[in-house]
């Protein structure tokens, strides 16, 4: 520890902080323009000197000097502010002082110096810049004219995103914020540059001339996107949102957000969005109609159906952008008003997937690292994640992990990805291969001896199954598969065991989706392996591809999970939430998602309750789905969009967005953080909570309970997971569940996996199901991109003006040889159907597979997949 | 007892006698001023806060640039704008209306325009049969 006086304040700081960081401690307030807290010292605005008693006879740079022990440091002298305000003169040359119009106007950091520092004339008089503007690029404008040079977009945009689109160009004088040739800007737009600016130099399109900063109510609350839980400030005026920005001192992500979050709020004020209930008349189109019918037509179907085919002929679904407390009440409503299990989420697929093989390896089906483990750790092994698309957030942590802190990141992915960049090993392997790459390193892992031996020994099962099992992955055979060398797996299985904090993400719903489960247990058995569960910073994160991913698994929407896991069958946990709910419940397993699609059409399902998902969008096989939606006897889908699917239903109901209700999300470090209304609901439409209460009601089965604070009261009685969230205690930090210590400590299976029991699963993978068909050559590799996230994202233009559907990604091999160009339409087929779509050319994709978002209503991707959710293979022909 | 009536009423009349000065200077030593409006109308001072006017530059495009610093200075609220890029690139106001019904003439819009867009005229008739009267928008602020 250091001791030091700043403006006769002692203040302790440690060792190699410096005096800006001091004055911060000591609450002494020194003005910047280049220094932030997320970035590196760069000492180019020198707006921070003050006067250091043992370094007399010149002024220091406050951000980069390094504090000693018993400094002694003014930083209010009448030397300091002359010189301060000499710089702020020397700025205010060049700068154009068009305040007025300038968006940063009332939240400038010259702005307020400016007035602080009482600066009314300027000694320096020069001609301004006149350097044109950038009004091309999407979503960010640039003027340089502006800008004060401080850097600290093009550093963010290098030491935090990892893009560096923009940087210093030119010398002197002529010094400018610039891109490459001067092109416009094409980046990730995630407008983090745009977030740090001091001045008015970067500003955000979306919010030009609309509004006047101080006139903004700030609300901050979670984004509905990933599911990495980033804290979002709105900026409401009126009852609409004018723009998104980061708040750095709070949230998980401390600031930083992506393009979709920032970005991506226009679907809230869309004109396409529903303000009214529908029901299908006669002639079977849909009619506008009162909530009082549409509730009274829905509770009519369902009650027909149940009381002519049984319970268990109806199935709900909701989506996981619903509220804990919807989930909650989404199941209640299915298992006590109507009496069935057949309850599930997001097509039962994707996140649930991944963590059913968690589950049964480790007991949880929950992740135990937290984003700052991330951030901290020794080793970071990527495994089947292109998570600086899916979750660009915790793609920036990574980012800085390995660029400041010298972190290790292995990449095991089958294409080329942005992180390969980084990466210490890159294990690029053949596509859907990577259950054997794993295998193959807990084969060297056993082999070499590196594992955990008293952790395994002494918290696990299976290891003697596990080794017998993967014996057969030695090197050549793995080579062989996957087309990893032997050096590399040798290097990663000792940078995995040999090191203290590791950590390995794996993304929801990429690659091949069968193989969720098994990769889920493969990974634990690596972790298990190595030791890293249950050791503080370490720990795999599965990271889900909506924001209440793994809220929706904790509250219960699973055809075999009652809240908080447990099990349907169980009869002591069954009867708990009989009791609290006074009624009875099912004891067998209902069916999942695909199941009931699988049932409509052979007429064991008759009635669905869809709630916020898209399934002819979203879910494989669209044939079929349609085919199952049209024999189903009654249908209510409740979204905010008069989606494709909502265009099949017997009852419309229109929802609430994310904005204008609260509630709870849970992200997936399993922190459950608090949403805040931030608009007033958009006419004619209702929370998906109070539509389930009213309907409940109107099926004859009260709820007792019409707010989110008093169902996350419920739920903290009966799902012992929870009882330590209430709305009281969840602060803008939110509350960690499971882990010891009022949520302080974040390890879920305790020290040494002491809370649960851990066992090894061996996995083999299907080799066979990754042969391609004669007729069709290529490999179908379905996922998300960068700029969307599901189909909701697709409803703000914004995020389709920079990132628009309509493509398939080929590589230059496979180009090549079909002798396509890029921007070429061609005809998509597989087995099942045929899309037109327009050629990309990607250098990063592997040759042999083809890659198309599933995002986009207008490129069906989805006509071409199979419900057994095994490899698709199409093939490609010149349209 | 009448030594005190008298000094109580020329302490009375002591307090009056700037009124009763302008009573007499306006009845019987000189002119009413009482204007005999509406047959007579009265020419405000130069100063005088009246009815708002945005004005024009020379080329007859508005000076405002829509920085509502007016609407964030009003102490009684009633300036609301609404803004907009138009086609140059430039901020504009898209909609710009003074609740005339609840603006106290203050001034103090007419003080923060940085770019001397809007002024308070001597225009002080301004009753109006409805409440939208009231409101005026752009185009009656820009009148001639």
């Amino acid at each position: 520890m250091l001791s030091l006086t700043i403006d006769e304040r002692e203040v302790d700081v440690k060792e190699g902080a410096t005096i800006l960081e001091a004055a911060e401690a000591a609450g002494v307030y020194v003005p910047t323009f280049c220094y932030h807290k997320r970035l590196m010292p760069f000492g180019a605005c020198r707006m921070c000197v003050v006067e250091v008693e043992q370094m007399k006879g010149r002024l220091v740079p406050s951000c980069s000097t390094p504090a000693t022990n018993g400094m002694v440091i003014h930083t209010n002298t009448a030397e300091v502010r002359k010189a301060r305000k000499t710089l702020l003169e020397l700025l205010l040359v060049h700068h154009p002082l068009d305040c007025p119009v300038c968006d940063k106007g009332g939240e400038c950091k010259l702005q307020d110096l400016v007035y602080e520092y009482e600066l009314t004339e300027n000694r320096f008089q020069d001609s301004k810049f006149g350097y044109p503007v950038d009004y091309y690029s999407p979503l960010i404008e640039r003027n340089t004219n502006r800008c004060v040079l401080c850097g600290m977009c093009a550093r963010v945009c290098d030491e935090v995103v990892g893009v560096a689109a923009i940087s210093f160009v030119d010398r002197g004088f002529k010094t400018v914020i610039g891109t490459n040739f001067e092109r416009v800007l094409n980046c990730e737009f995630c407008g983090e540059c745009v977030n740090i600016c001091p001045v008015g130099a970067l500003t955000d399109k979306l919010f030009k001339y609309k509004a006047r900063s101080w006139e903004l109510k700030k609300v901050n609350t979670i984004c509905s996107y990933c599911s990495t839980g980033c804290t979002l400030t709105l900026g409401i005026k009126g009852n609409s949102i004018y723009r998104i920005i980061g708040d750095d001192t709070i949230g998980v992500n401390k600031g930083s957000l992506c393009a979709k979050g920032r970005f991506g709020y226009q679907y809230i004020t869309s004109p396409e969005r529903m303000n009214s209930p529908l029901i299908k008349n006669e002639a079977g189109e849909l009619v506008r109609v009162t909530w009082e019918e549409a509730l009274e037509r829905a509770a009519k179907g369902f009650t027909e159906v149940k009381e002519k085919r049984g319970a268990e002929h109806i199935g709900g679904i909701c989506s996981d952008r619903l509220t804990n407390e919807e989930v909650y009440l989404f199941q209640k409503f299915m298992r006590a008003a109507l009496g069935t299990n057949n309850i599930d989420h997001a097509g039962g697929f994707s996140y649930s997937g991944l963590l059913k093989g968690f589950k049964s390896s480790l007991g949880y089906a929950a992740n135990d690292i937290t984003l700052n483990d991330v951030r901290c750790a020794d080793v970071i092994f990527v495994v089947r994640s292109n998570l600086s698309e899916t979750h660009p957030v915790i793609g920036y942590q990574v980012n800085m992990a390995v660029k400041r802190d010298e972190s290790q990141l292995i990449v095991a992915s089958d294409k080329t990805i942005k992180l390969n960049k980084l990466a210490a090993v890159s294990l690029t392997h053949k596509p859907g291969t990577e259950i054997v790459l794993l295998n193959g390193l807990i084969q060297a892992i056993i082999s070499e001896n590196l594992y955990d031996k008293e952790l395994v020994s002494s918290s696990t099962e299976g290891f003697e199954q596990l080794k017998a099992k993967t014996a057969r992955y030695g090197f050549d055979y793995v080579e062989k598969i996957t087309g990893i060398k032997e050096d590399k797996i040798r290097e990663t299985a000792r940078l995995l065991s040999q090191n203290k904090k590791v950590c390995i993400l794996v993304s929801a719903g990429l690659g091949i989706i069968s193989d969720d489960e098994k990769l889920a247990q493969a990974v634990a058995n690596l972790a298990m392996l190595t030791g890293m569960v249950g050791r503080k910073g370490s720990g795999i994160g599965f990271l889900g591809e909506k924001c209440n991913s793994q809220g929706t698994l904790d509250m219960g929407a699973l055809p075999h999970l009652l809240p908080g896991f447990e099990e349907v069958s169980d009869e002591k946990a069954r009867n708990a939430f009989e009791e609290a709910w006074k009624t009875s419940i099912p004891s067998q397993p209902g069916q999942s998602a695909l199941e009931m699609f699988e049932g409509a059409e052979k007429g064991s399902i008759n009635a669905l309750y869809l709630v916020g998902e898209n399934p002819v969008v979203s879910y494989p096989d669209t044939a079929q789905t349609i085919k199952a939606l049209e024999s189903l006897d009654f249908l209510v889908v409740q979204d905010l969009f008069l989606t494709p699917t909502a265009k099949c239903a017997d009852v419309v109901l229109p929802a609430a967005s994310f904005a204008e209700k609260s509630g709870t999300y849970t992200n997936f470090e399993r922190r459950v953080q608090k949403l805040n209304c931030g608009l007033n609901k958009l006419e004619g439409v209702k929370t998906d909570l109070e539509i389930f209460g009213e309907l409940s009601l109107k099926m004859g089965y009260e709820m007792n309970t019409s707010t989110p604070d008093e169902v996350m009261k419920e739920i903290g009685t009966l799902v012992p997971l929870y009882t330590e969230v209430n709305y009281s205690r969840l602060g803008e930090e939110g509350i960690v569940w499971g882990s010891p210590n009022g949520g302080k400590e974040t390890t879920l299976y305790g020290e040494k996996l002491s809370k649960v029991k851990a066992r090894f699963i061996p996995v083999e993978v299907d080799e066979a199901m990754l042969e391609p068909d004669k007729d069709y050559p290529l490999l179908l590799l379905v996922g998300s991109v960068l700029f969307h996230s599901g189909s909701l994202s697709t409803k703000s233009p914004e995020l389709d003006q920079v990132g628009p559907g309509g493509w398939v990604a080929m590589s230059m091999e496979d180009a090549r040889d079909y002798q396509l160009t890029d921007g070429q339409p061609v005809f998509v087929r597989s087995k099942r159907g045929e899309i037109a779509l327009k050629v990309k050319i990607n250098k990063k994709q592997t040759k042999g597979t083809v890659f198309i978002p599933y995002h986009f209503e207008s490129q069906p991707v989805n006509t071409l997949t199979s419900k057994d959710l095994r490899p698709t293979f199409v093939e490609i022909r010149k349209g | 007892m009448i030594g005190s009536i008298i000094k109580h009423i020329w302490a009375l009349l002591c307090g009056l006698r700037e009124t009763l000065w302008y009573f007499l200077k306006t009845t019987i030593l000189g002119k009413p001023i009482t204007l005999m409006y509406p047959e007579e109308k009265w020419t405000p001072y130069p100063r005088f806060h009246g009815l708002h006017k945005l004005l024009r530059d020379d080329n007859g495009k508005e000076k405002c640039v829509a920085c509502c610093l007016c609407a964030a200075v009003c102490p009684a609220q009633c300036i609301t704008i609404e803004t907009a890029e138009n086609e140059n690139n430039e901020k504009y106001a898209s909609s710009y209306q003074i609740d005339i019904s609840r603006c106290i003439f203050c001034g103090y819009c007419v003080e923060a325009c940085p770019v001397g867009a809007l002024l308070m005229t001597g225009e002080y008739e301004l009753a109006e049969y409805t409440r939208e009267g009231m409101l005026y928008n752009k185009e009656r602020l820009l009148r001639e």
